[in-house]
């Protein structure tokens, strides 16, 4: 079991649903967005493309961020998924500088959305002291994930340019996918063999 | 303490394309708004709007108690010194004061709202034509989005809006259209469907200034200068009838005018008893009414005696017509060249299969899978008719007007559910035997249009029929141009909701000395905006999380999703209680009706409106609440069993759709006009007033043929201003309304484009600018906005692009405060920026860039 | 001549200079009658609010008889008992507005 992404680049449309969701799933302060949607542009005017490129963590299984942690918080759990537990983490930030992809958070203070306004109902009710002073990061929903739904930012996706599933399993769709339409790595060179792919633009 | 957990279906609210949703509501908590997978309208996935409510529902600078400003002088900037007071004294001066007005003149009641909250349109609509006033607004609504292409829509489609038939389209060429790429009408549906068709294969070729959103997701972006959509698609038109030959006679003759004779005065040849037109029946060898039922070879070419004058078919002249419009000709007005043009138009004509049939549920239709697209880019100009109609005769001429695989009209044919039959409605033959639409949304419909006379409204509506809003509601020249047509009265109160006309309209110093002058004003919001320095009471309205609406996505030809699939009618309802004082401004409404004693027009108004049927009509002396009305509503569509109570626990009704319903031109005995005759008298008799009031006018905007006629814009002859301005929307953002929503501020402030100013970089670069500069963009008008380019290879490089309507000042908005640019800020509103067909407002401008 | 209890809605009433009214109309007059009828007594502003162009009623245009919709060809006035009720409004043309 090797829990996986397949992001669809020809049917991502940049609309932040993914961002979005995932900030409303999981409640999380300010600066902290566990998914990104960056855009990139190639070539020079008028043969040009500008490409949204969702990210999220890519959960690799040669993390780096696993083997910096000093104290073990950082760690791999079921189906690969990496995941960092809150109480042993001493928010030495050590991962976020071994995380080649920005996929850490170090969350400083309790400060809301609405800044001196003091927390809304809802982050009052979201919000967590055990956050404060520690990195937080996606860990694909995990805890949806065992309740038989998909990620927050897999079900939420218009275009349907996100599919989840267990990459070992050659008959699942992300794994067709992948294979199919030739998902690739982000910079699978750096040897961290992330477990999401992207499938091409054109 | 137990602790309860409930999904409750509701629908979005942070853009009008109201998406269904599921709220998640731990005790009186909203924690999580997700789609309901119940409703075809999102199929329940949401954009990053969507989901990002909840703090547009806490957002802690809500109003929740009436205000009442101190201050009585007005300004940009002017503390209105907000006094809290009580429910019932807000309500017992409003009353007094509109009854005053009710009692003297209805007209001098101007009411203004807001597109993002389509909720209101229809209770503001019948208070409105119960009140009596015809002078009500969508703020810049009309004005920038829709005069143009929802009027062409409705003509060609009795639409809001088109789409490509996603399932079976496969090619599809938009020009200034975002359809399906993260914003507007049905956005998520659009997504998904799009998307799909991406996967499937169709081809898009994107018509537009800048590379983003729909352009970056198409095969081929094709550049092209702002305003200047109708040279390019001329010269299409020209090369596919007059080079390739190539036209669907069929459609032509049965379901457009193009058979319809013409005579030297370029009007219609009728038939001497009935007045009908007459088209040349080949096998009879003589004229014969329109309508004839057996005339089955229509002529579309050729030239005739008929009732004593020479007279050929519209589409002689139309293909005479578009002859100088050569690809040559479009390339130096648009840029784009000549050799695309002729590519594009033979790949369009050719994949357009023109006389191909297709089986589905087993009736055999036409398949034309091309679709030609146009929406706000090419449609905000002050040439949006000809924009548009020319856009539209690329479908038109091969017979891919919903059809399968063609350009589809959001919903125009609906025969209800199965057990009800209801809603029920169909485009209907009307005068000349042209389309009127089944069912509408805007103060008047598209055709046929009434007799111009001299105005009596606030937008001079009643001279320029064809517009459905006009800039003279707050322009530099109002003043000027009711007193020119003798306006008997002027606006004594503002009814407004929602909307922030200072962002929204054009540049904020000209909208502010138009609300300046009209002594009260009275908004419905849900926090205090830059409007609401000119504004005596403010009341404070629920938000969409908090309000209930039996018919968010109805009429379905503006936000419901076209195509095959299933019907959805969700309800709105409150996901949590209001909070503080707060009320939902539709109950408020029905107050007043009751309070103005105007309850019999009111309810006479919402029994045709609503289409109440049988026992659910309101009684015309009969009190009932707005909850009430709802719940009739509902009964009447779906049966005395599925009223309010059965749709607030099921959130939403769904029933498939049927092939007769989408693909219904094949069905129904319609025309629409190539040839736009109608605007021959239409001119005569509206010029012959326009003189009389000492207006100017020009002949070239009535030819009942299109052509490119350019904005003020293009007539700039200062060379220092080199640069062409133009706005688009972004995903991120609704009108001016989302930019107090930090979780969409935050993703915008770390997006690139979001909150700058795109350039093209080559551009840039020789102008010695460099990324994330700060510079000041003026107009040859003297107007100046302040923002940071960025430069990007993603635009025209005569051009910069801004997206949305940033750029708030008001410190009761906190996190919108000092965010992105307000491009509006440059535009023009006055008589020389708004069309003379119909008064679409120009959004394009010329600029330069000082450091 | 059979009388009617008219009621001018909305923006006719202004336009009419009353709201309410008692009219004596022909027996058998239709709907289009009466417009005809209130067009020529009101004048051409009421006209112009009724009549899209000549002869043709705009479509936005409602007509009620005792609470129910009424077509044009409807006949506007009743056998014996009390007048018909009959209202006139103007419902702008948008979803169940026109005829």
């Amino acid at each position: 079991m090797r829990y996986g992404m397949a992001i669809d680049l020809k049917r991502c449309v940049g609309c932040y649903g993914c961002q979005l969701s995932c900030k409303a799933e999981h409640g999380t302060p300010p600066g902290v967005l566990f998914a990104r949607v960056l855009k990139r542009e190639f070539g020079t005017f008028p043969n040009t493309q500008l490409v949204y490129l969702p990210t999220l963590c890519f959960h690799c299984t040669s993390a780096p961020c696993v083997d910096v942690c000093p104290t073990g918080a950082s760690h791999y759990r079921e189906g690969g998924v990496v995941d960092v537990t809150t109480d042993d983490c001493v928010g030495c930030r050590a991962c976020m500088q071994a995380c080649p992809y920005g996929a850490r958070f170090f969350n400083e203070t309790q400060t809301g959305y609405f800044p001196g306004q003091g927390l809304t109902p809802y982050e009052e009710r979201r919000y967590s002291k055990e956050n404060v002073g520690v990195v937080m990061k996606c860990n694909f929903c995990i805890d949806r994930v065992k309740a038989g739904l998909e990620p927050a930012c897999v079900a939420n996706c218009a275009a349907r340019a996100r599919t989840f599933g267990d990459l070992d399993d050659p008959q699942s769709e992300v794994a067709q996918l992948v294979r199919l339409r030739g998902g690739e790595q982000l910079q699978p060179e750096l040897g961290t063999h992330p477990n999401v792919y992207y499938l091409p633009p054109a | 303490m137990t602790t309860t957990d409930q999904w409750i279906p509701s629908t979005c609210g942070l853009c009008y394309g109201t998406c269904s949703i599921r709220g998640h509501r731990v005790d009186d908590v909203l924690v999580k708004i997700e789609g309901n997978p119940e409703s075809a309208i999102g199929r329940g996935r949401l954009c990053g709007k969507g989901v990002s409510g909840i703090m547009t529902l806490y957002d802690p600078n809500r109003v929740n108690v009436p205000l009442r400003r101190t201050n009585p002088v007005k300004g940009k900037g002017v503390d209105p010194g907000w006094q809290e007071i009580s429910w019932d004294e807000a309500l017992d001066e409003i009353t007094a004061r509109l009854r005053k007005i009710h009692d003297d003149d209805p007209r001098k009641l101007f009411i203004q709202r807001t597109t993002t909250n389509t909720s209101i349109r229809a209770p503001m609509m019948m208070f409105a034509a119960a009140f009596g006033t015809p002078n009500s607004w969508a703020a810049g609504g009309g004005l920038h989005c829709g005069n143009g292409a929802h009027l062409i829509g409705g003509i060609y489609h009795a639409s809001w809006s088109l789409v490509p038939d996603f399932q079976h389209c496969r090619f599809a060429i938009y020009f200034g259209a975002s359809k399906g790429h993260g914003a507007g009408h049905v956005s998520c549906t659009n997504m998904q469907d799009a998307a799909d068709a991406r996967a499937r294969g169709m081809r898009l070729v994107v018509v537009d200034p800048m590379a983003n959103f729909a352009a970056a997701k198409a095969n081929e972006w094709v550049p092209i200068r702002p305003g200047t959509d109708a040279a390019m698609a001329l010269a299409m038109v020209n090369v596919i009838l007059n080079d390739l030959g190539v036209w669907d006679a069929e459609y032509l003759a049965h379901k457009t005018n193009a058979p319809y004779l013409i005579g030297p005065d370029g009007c219609y040849v009728r038939d001497a008893e009935t007045r009908k037109p007459l088209v040349w029946d080949a096998a009879r060898g003589h004229a014969v009414r329109y309508d004839t039922p057996d005339a089955a070879a229509l002529a579309l070419e050729g030239e005739y005696e008929v009732a004593g004058v020479r007279a050929r078919p519209a589409f002689v002249l139309l293909r005479e017509h578009v002859r100088q419009f050569t690809p040559e000709w479009a390339e130096g007005i648009s840029t784009v060249s000549a050799a695309m043009i002729r590519r594009l138009a033979r790949e369009f004509a050719a994949e357009a299969m023109v006389g191909s049939t297709i089986v589905l549920d087993g009736k055999r239709l036409p398949y034309r899978p091309v679709a030609a697209i146009y929406f706000r880019g090419s449609q905000g100009h002050k040439n949006s008719v000809y924009n548009c109609f020319a856009i539209e005769l690329l479908n038109e001429i091969v017979g891919a007007a919903d059809v399968v695989g063609g350009a589809l009209g959001f919903n125009p044919v609906c025969y209800g559910h199965p057990e009800t039959g209801k809603p029920w409605y169909e485009p209907k033959p009307g005068p000349d035997g042209l389309m009127i639409t089944g069912t509408w949304v805007a103060p008047h419909l598209p055709y046929p249009i009434a007799d111009p006379k001299p105005p009596t409204t606030m937008s001079l509506g009643g001279l320029f029929p064809l517009g459905m809003f006009g800039p003279t509601m707050a322009s530099s020249d109002q003043e000027e141009l009711w007193t020119k047509f003798g306006l008997p009265y002027r606006p004594e109160m503002m009814l407004n909701y929602g909307a922030n006309s200072l962002l929204s309209v054009g540049n904020s110093d000209t909208v502010a000395a138009t609300l300046a002058r009209i002594p009260f004003i009275v908004s419905f919001d849900i926090t205090l905006t830059e409007f609401s320095e000119f504004a005596d009471i403010v009341l404070p309205d629920t938000c969409y999380l908090e309000s209930l609406d039996s018919r968010p996505n109805v009429p379905f030809i503006f936000n419901h999703p076209a195509g095959l699939g299933e019907w959805s009618w969700p309800i709105r309802q409150p996901v949590v209680p209001p909070a503080g004082q707060r009320r939902l401004a539709t109950d408020v409404l029905v107050e007043l009706v009751d309070r103005l004693g105007i309850r019999e027009e009111f309810n006479a108004v919402a029994n045709t409106h609503l289409k109440l049927d049988g026992s659910h009509r309101l009684e015309f002396g009969t009190r009932y609440g707005y909850e009430e009305i709802c719940d009739r509503e509902l009964k009447s569509h779906f049966g005395a069993a599925r009223g309010l109570a059965w749709f607030k626990e099921h959130g939403v009704i769904s029933w498939p759709k049927r092939v007769e319903e989408v693909y219904w031109r094949a069905f129904l005995g319609v025309r629409v006009p190539i040839y736009w005759e109608f605007l021959i008298g239409l001119n005569r008799n509206a010029k012959r007033i326009a003189n009389a009031h000492g207006l100017d006018w020009d002949d070239v905007w009535y030819d009942p043929l299109p052509r490119w006629l350019p904005c003020p814009s293009h007539e700039v002859r200062d060379g220092a201003f080199d640069l062409w301005g133009f706005y688009y929307r972004d995903t991120l953002h609704t009108n001016s309304f989302t930019n107090e929503n930090p979780w969409l501020d935050e993703a915008s402030r770390l997006d690139p484009f979001s909150y700058t100013i795109a350039l093209n970089a080559a551009t840039g670069r020789t102008k010695g600018l460099r990324d994330g500069q700060e510079v000041t963009l003026e107009s040859p008008h003297g107007r100046r906005v302040r923002g940071r380019v960025h430069l990007t290879e993603t635009v025209h490089p005569e051009c910069v692009g801004i997206g949305g309507c940033a750029g708030h000042w008001a410190k009761t908005l906190p996190i919108a405060q000092g965010k992105g640019v307000m491009f509006n800020d440059l535009l023009e509103v006055d008589w020389a920026h708004g069309s003379p067909v119909n008064l679409n407002l120009d959004t394009c401008v010329k600029l330069r860039i000082v450091p | 001549m059979p009388e009617i209890q008219l009621k001018l809605m909305g923006s006719l009433g202004r336009l009419a200079g009353e709201r309410e009214t008692r009219l004596l109309v022909d027996e058998g007059a239709t709907v289009r009658d009466l417009l005809t009828l209130l067009a020529e007594r009101y004048g051409p502003e009421f006209a112009g609010a009724i009549f899209r162009a000549p002869g043709e009623v705009h479509t936005y245009l409602r007509a009620f008889l005792d609470e129910r919709d009424a077509e044009l060809g409807d006949r506007v006035a009743r056998e014996g008992g009390a007048p018909a009720a009959v209202a006139v409004l103007i419902v702008p043309g948008f979803e169940g507005g026109s005829r």
